[in-house]
């Protein structure tokens, strides 16, 4: 991996809530969602994020029947997947991209990988938790995390932290 | 499932394989992610012991594997159970009627992050073997 983060961009339209309930503000928040995704897709800013949303679906649809792994593992829940996406959703533009995956337990997992002892995961789980581990050389890095909607800065830390390396 | 009576103990030396029918849990490095060593149903990680298999023999126990869920076997993960042991986890015989080497991890905290940080551990020190069944 070859990102160089040295600080992530304040942009992030992905939680945005005009504050009003009429039409207007309900247009404009559309806008707002709207530009935000053309960021996404654009090969500028959070290009990235944009894969891993691509690989969000395909883990979706490969693990949405039990036993996918031969050992018996639980099917990834729409919950889960709801809210693996608006975790997805939450990342600043900036954010290098994850890998997406699964876990036996049926959570979504993202991964900031530089080597095998440089590596950050996130399991999203169906009720919203966030349990992370990070391997840092020889510093080990792990806990949970709630999620109301923003990236909890300490994961921010540690993706910048793997990334830079 | 039959199981034999009083199977031997795991030495530290033996190596454990845990198949691959994944894709997504290989990394483009050739290293596995830890998401394949996540026990689940908690508390067990089904594994393989290569004791006294050939290599053939070892692909056609991962073949099972596969063929059970209709995926294909992309490889395994082998590790040393000292490796394991390393984590304050224990391997256990648990031998079955299709896989006499069959094994469980055992000894995994119930918190999922703590299962994380050991997975990553673990698979730090795996070597991912891609593979099939040889010709016999």
């Amino acid at each position: 991996m070859t990102h160089t983060l040295t600080a992530f961009t304040p942009l992030s339209f992905g939680n945005v809530t005009t504050g009003g309930s009429s039409g207007a503000a309900q247009y404009i928040g559309k806008q707002l969602r709207e530009g935000w995704r053309r960021l996404r897709a654009s090969n500028s800013l959070g290009a990235g994020i944009g894969a891993a949303v691509e690989e969000l679906h395909d883990v979706a649809e490969e693990c949405r029947s039990g036993n996918w792994d031969g050992y018996g593992a639980a099917p990834v829940s729409w919950g889960t997947l709801e809210q693996a996406s608006r975790f997805l959703d939450a990342f600043p533009l900036s954010t290098p991209a994850p890998s997406v995956g699964a876990e036996p337990d049926g959570h979504v997992t993202f991964e900031w990988y530089h080597s095998p002892r440089r590596t950050l995961s996130v399991s999203v789980s169906p009720e919203g938790e966030l349990h992370y581990a990070a391997l840092l050389g020889l510093r080990k890095v792990f806990g949970s995390e709630p999620f109301f909607g923003e990236v909890p800065q300490s994961i921010l830390d540690l993706i910048c932290r793997v990334v830079s390396a | 499932m039959t199981e034999r009576s009083e199977p031997d103990r795991v030495t530290d030396e033996e190596r454990l394989a845990r198949f691959i029918v994944r894709g997504r849990w290989i990394r483009s490095d050739q290293t596995v992610r830890p998401d394949a060593f996540i026990p689940h149903p908690h508390p067990d990680l089904s594994v393989t012991r290569h004791k006294n298999l050939s290599e053939q023999e070892l692909w056609r126990v991962g073949e099972g594997v596969a063929d059970a869920v209709a995926k294909a076997l992309h490889g395994r993960a082998d590790v040393r159970a000292s490796a394991v042991r390393r984590y304050r986890l224990e391997v256990e015989p648990k031998p079955v009627r299709d896989n006499p080497n069959h094994a469980c991890i055992v000894g995994w905290p119930v918190e999922k992050p703590a299962q994380k940080i050991i997975a990553q551990q673990i698979v730090a020190e795996c070597k991912f073997v891609r593979g099939s069944v040889p010709a016999a």
